[in-house]
């Protein structure tokens, strides 16, 4: 048993999208649907102030695998659930596609996988394709490549070390020096979801 | 956003997910479904290296293995990469994606009778019939070797090298197009070359940024965040981990720019006067590494002004037909004031006396042989005299108290580093620039020691087989001169290849041919132009070779056939209707383009002939680039056969035989270059010509056998160990700094063997090409035009604009625009990859909105494109900027096709001096709505 968190260290994102790409292409979540795609992690640009006084930042977020994620108490069959590590998770065939868990997310973490996106996926990965029926999809901590002992594709691939994983029980894991400290604070503490994924900013 | 879609989405869900509550959730999410049978086979994964941009990084691709079927999932940064550190960029990860790309050309194709090029009507045919085709038409209009052209595209340039020089040994051609070079590096690196003695590893260098305390980009920002990642990860290392302080000079507020402590954002053009007034600064605060500028550089070097009135040091060989060896340089010793002799060639002024102490400044007044003269530094300090801070705040247009901060910082922060840079935007000044920002660095002391500038280990094997041989006194004879430099490493090696192979038109192998371009320069002699001396392996002059306008020993000099390989000229050559020019001119008789994709250049083809992924390919072994560590690397496949395509060396082979050409002496060449064992390259080769076996697959097998052996391990142990690895470290990075430490125990690669701050080299040129401040030996300020009347106090008004551009980090040109993945990713921010940069305090007075349509004007050129605004306040008010990455036009790309701006219409073809740099940013742009 573990309680995995991320901390997001905006200081050092470079921008690149390398987590986006990463992402996509291990979960092979819709990056062909229409308007820049369908994705679990995004890095969005922030841009504050005028010319020459201008700060542009790169915000990396995620699912934030919350202690007391409102996705999770508003999913009427069940199919959302925490698991042993604190993952939070979609048990496919539960999952009725109803969407109460989109809305309700605070973080705009989920979307739909819908029929089109199985239709795509097979087209891009063949016999590969890992989606087959149609649900709401969002971030697992790459919990399959976990049991590969991999790390989230994301964190794995991350260039300017921004994205950093770990077991937030374990006091000699970055992740948790880094909460611990005080130095890495969640988002929008007050909604009280609890967020396990903290940012450096 | 959703509501439209859920009614059939919960449809669909109630018909696939029927039944549900009776289920026990047994599906773990992002896993493969229960209920779906997972694909045959098992995992395995190969060890690779990215292609995707020049850094090329250590990659590991997990692989489903089926009997002999193997299909890539998914590529990961190779953990035991010391290169890339076990990361990968955007583009990395979406290599998959190129693979399996449905617009893939997968067979030959030959274009149809009486169709014109450009017009994309093509027929699939056989790789028989191809080649037959080929050399039909190299019979019928008798094309000799030298009327034959190589556009050696990014794959043949950064990975396969080794096969496009055999290629062109095999068939005896000396027209070899780089990139071209000149476009991709050469315009920036030339600078930075001729200072420190590098060559053609993009960047240069790996700048120890892990150690830097203070870093300064100045038209960096594609080379570090843009993104380059072996660069990306050490500087966002130093800067979270070791307090890096960062200052970005960059008009635009780019990647490295939003990370940096200090953006200075200057006017396009002014890198060079900026650069001078920081020079200037550090001079006269005396905040330079005084010892290290004595003991290891050119400096101390005395000079004095020659009868055509440039700086030329006392004992340089002013022989323009030979290479810029000297018996010996002149200093002035403070101990015993005088003048004496210091070696033609040594890494320490004080190798032959420790009790010198060479004079940074020469005493006024100093004389020799009757002639006034004065130390490179002196003629250094007269150069920048006039950048003041004042004066480089005005030319620069940023405040005064930012260029003396960063004076003040450079004069008391160590390590400090200027980052060398590389594919910023080009004026006439970059190369004066690129010297002028490593003759900074150098004044830092950050050279090949921590949180500098640190050579690889090719550099230092390379200049150390060499000055053992030279000072073996072993390189009497010009022939072995001219073969040892060649075979030397960084600037040596190129300027013996360029001079003493390329331009000579001696050199045995090309029957009495030089390059093209050296043809071109004797045609612009006659029109009362200057020749371009750094043009290697550039595209200088290949439209007057097509027109028939060149001749060599009054032979006429004609270029009838063009192969090109993984470049798209049209678009990044600059001048897209000079190119659609001259690929549709007649005197070109058969053009044969082998791409993976159909680019923009396929169109204009008579022969497209289908090129494998890197995924697909096998591969020599590789040192791992600009890593300070020795490493050495491989390819190994991991895809099965995709339609009929074949590997770019393959297809080598197949030109080659059209041409009857020769694998001896293809064989001759890579065993003088690498070498490796004649006979079994000869041996390995023939399999290769013949058919046998993959040309990358002979050489992988090759270079197997020649490292085991030195390794000390069998061919098969060595595969095994490499496959399993990716990466196998020979030697420690800090331990060969140590023991080989460039200047400190080794010469670098200049032809003075020392840090040149006086250029031997450029020095040559005006010998050889007449004197040109802008290969002024030392530094010289030159004052830009951006347009007639527009000089450097120009101020754009009205909806006139200076023009800079840069790249996204997603995308690596055409390599990548066409790639699903990224070009998703790029079209969520479609207003910054697609439209024009302006702030909007310009926008407002021209009153334009976000989205606008407008038509851009280059003032000089009169090209014109059209595309939309996009208000920022990352840009400076007088600059319009756009990225690179697009605008291409072939409508067989699904993805790419039509999508943002094209810089080869907006760009001209010009040759720029010194390396033929298209000068891409010397202009101003009008803005029209439309």
């Amino acid at each position: 048993m573990a309680r995995y968190g991320m901390v997001m260290n905006v200081k050092t994102c470079l921008g690149c999208k390398a987590c986006m790409a990463a992402c996509s292409q291990w979960n092979q979540t819709p990056f062909w649907a229409e308007d820049g795609g369908k994705w679990r992690t995004r890095v969005t640009e922030l841009q504050e102030g005028k010319f020459p006084e201008v700060k542009r930042e790169f915000f990396p977020t995620i699912c934030m695998h919350c202690v007391n994620p409102p996705c999770h108490s508003v999913c009427p069959t069940g199919a959302t659930y925490i698991n042993k590590d604190g993952i939070v998770l979609i048990d496919y065939d539960l999952c009725l596609g109803c969407g109460y868990c989109i809305e309700a997310c605070p973080y705009d973490a989920r979307y739909e996988y819908e029929k089109e996106d199985l239709e795509k996926d097979e087209f891009y990965f063949g016999e590969d394709a890992r989606h087959h029926q149609v649900h709401v999809d969002k971030c697992t901590f790459c919990v399959d490549r976990l049991a590969e002992g991999e790390e989230p594709s994301c964190a794995a691939t991350c260039v300017g070390h921004a994205r950093i994983f770990g077991d937030l029980d374990d006091p000699k894991s970055e992740v948790a020096q880094l909460v611990n400290s005080g130095k890495a604070k969640p988002l929008g503490e007050y909604m009280g979801a609890q967020p396990k994924v903290y940012y450096i900013k | 956003m959703i509501s439209l879609n859920r009614r059939s989405f919960l449809k669909i869900s109630s018909l696939v997910g029927g039944g549900l509550m009776f289920f026990k959730p047994t599906a773990k999410a992002g896993l493969y479904t229960p209920n779906v049978k997972k694909p045959k086979g098992s995992i395995k994964y190969y060890p690779n290296i990215c292609s995707f941009c020049s850094t090329a990084c250590d990659i590991v691709v997990r692989t489903r293995v089926n009997g002999d079927f193997k299909k890539p999932q998914k590529i990961d940064g190779n953990e035991k990469s010391t290169l890339n550190r076990g990361k990968i960029c955007a583009r990395g990860q979406s290599g998959i994606r190129t693979v399996y790309n449905p617009d893939r050309i997968t067979h030959p194709l030959i274009r149809v009778e009486g169709s014109k090029r450009g017009e994309w009507k093509f027929k699939k045919a056989t790789w028989q019939e191809a080649y037959d085709y080929i050399a039909k038409k190299v019979k019928e209009h008798n094309i000799k070797p030298h009327e034959f052209s190589i556009f050696a595209g990014q794959r043949a340039c950064a990975y396969e090298r080794l096969g496009a020089f055999a290629f062109l040994a095999s068939i005896g051609s000396p027209n070899m197009i780089g990139s071209p070079m000149q476009q991709c590096v050469m315009a920036e690196h030339a600078g930075t070359d001729v200072t420190v003695g590098t060559m053609t590893t993009h960047d240069e260098f790996l700048v120890d940024m892990d150690n830097a305390k203070l870093l300064m980009t100045i038209g960096s920002n594609a080379a570090i965040a843009g993104i380059s990642v072996s660069r990306g990860v050490r500087f966002a290392h130093g800067k979270e981990y070791n307090k890096m302080e960062i200052i970005a000079v960059d008009p635009r507020q780019g990647e490295v720019a939003a990370k940096a402590d200090m953006w200075v954002p200057i006017k396009p053009g002014t890198d060079l006067p900026f650069l001078m007034g920081i020079i200037r600064g550090v001079m006269e605060k005396k905040g330079y590494e005084d010892q290290f500028l004595r003991r290891y550089t050119t400096a101390p070097f005395l000079l004095t002004e020659n009868a055509d009135g440039f700086p030329e040091a006392l004992g340089q060989n002013t022989n323009p037909q030979e290479l810029p060896f000297s018996q010996g340089y002149y200093v002035y010793d403070e101990i015993t004031q005088t003048i004496v002799q210091v070696p033609g060639f040594t890494n320490d002024n004080l190798k032959e006396n420790k009790n010198l102490k060479p004079a940074l400044f020469a005493p006024k007044g100093l004389t020799y042989q009757g002639k006034a003269v004065k130390t490179a530094f002196d003629y250094l300090w007269d150069a920048v005299q006039k950048a003041t801070p004042e004066w480089t705040a005005k030319i620069c247009d940023i405040p005064k108290k930012t260029v003396e901060e960063i004076i003040y910082k450079f004069s008391t922060i160590r390590p400090a580093t200027v980052y060398p840079g590389w594919m910023d935007a080009r004026y006439e000044t970059t190369v004066p620039a690129r010297k002028a920002a490593a003759i900074l660095n150098v004044m830092l002391g950050a050279m090949d020691k921590p949180g500098g500038w640190i050579f690889n280990p090719e550099m230092r094997e390379g200049i150390e087989k060499f000055t053992e041989a030279y000072e073996a006194g072993k390189l009497n004879n010009p022939m072995a001169l001219t073969m040892a430099v060649a075979n030397c490493s960084g600037l040596l090696g190129m300027m013996g290849k360029l001079e003493g192979m390329m331009y000579s038109g001696k050199f045995p192998l090309f029957r009495g041919w030089p390059h093209f371009s050296r043809a071109y320069f004797d045609y612009r002699k006659q029109k009362g132009e200057k020749g371009i001396p750094f043009s290697l392996f550039t595209n200088a002059g290949f439209q007057e070779a097509v027109e028939g306008k060149l001749s060599w020993n009054g032979k006429p000099y004609q270029i009838k056939m063009a192969y090109i390989y993984s470049t798209n000229p049209l678009k990044d050559y600059y001048g897209y209707k000079t190119w659609v020019d001259a690929f549709t001119n007649p005197n070109l008789k058969l053009i044969v383009v082998t791409d993976i994709l159909p680019s923009d250049m396929t169109k204009f083809a008579d022969v497209i002939l289908p090129d494998k992924t890197y995924l697909e390919k096998e591969s020599e072994i590789m040192p791992d680039g600009p890593n300070p560590d020795m490493i050495i690397r491989k390819r190994f496949p991991s895809v099965s056969q995709i339609g009929e395509a074949k590997g770019g060396g393959e297809i080598f082979t197949i030109i080659s035989k059209a041409f009857n050409g020769s694998y001896q002496t293809a064989a001759g060449i890579v065993s003088t270059f690498t070498g490796w064992n004649f006979k079994t390259v000869a041996q390995q080769l023939r399999l290769a010509w013949e058919g046998k076996k993959e040309l990358y697959k002979a050489f992988g097998d090759i270079a197997l056998e020649e490292v085991g052996k030195k390794l000390g391990m069998s061919a098969e142990q060595l595969e095994k160990v490499l496959e399993k690895k990716g990466v196998l470290k020979l030697k420690d990075g800090e331990e060969l700094m140590e023991e080989a430490g460039m200047p400190y125990k080794l010469p670098v690669p200049t032809f003075s063997g020392r840090i040149e701050i006086y250029s031997t080299l450029f020095a040559h040129f005006n010998y050889a090409y007449g004197y040109d401040e802008h290969w002024n030996p030392v530094l010289a300020y030159i004052p830009i035009e951006y347009r007639k009347g527009a000089n450097e106090d120009f101020m754009p008004k009205d909806n006139e604009f200076f023009f800079a551009f840069g790249k996204t980090p997603q995308q690596t040109y055409l390599t990548t625009a066409d790639n699903p993945l990224l070009m998703s990713i790029t079209e969520r921010y479609p207003e910054e990859n697609f439209g024009f940069w302006i702030n909007p305090s310009r926008a407002n007075k021209l009153g334009l909105k976000e989205g606008d349509k407008v038509e851009v004007e280059n003032t000089v050129s009169g090209q014109k494109v059209k595309s939309f605004v996009h208000l920022t306040e990352l840009v400076r008010p007088d600059t319009l900027y756009v990225m690179s990455d697009f605008g291409i036009d072939n409508k067989m790309l699904t993805y790419a096709a039509g999508k943002g701006v094209d810089l080869g219409r907006l760009i001209p073809n010009r040759l720029g001096p010194v390396t033929a740099g298209a000068m891409s940013c010397q202009f101003t742009v009008k803005l029209r709505k439309i």
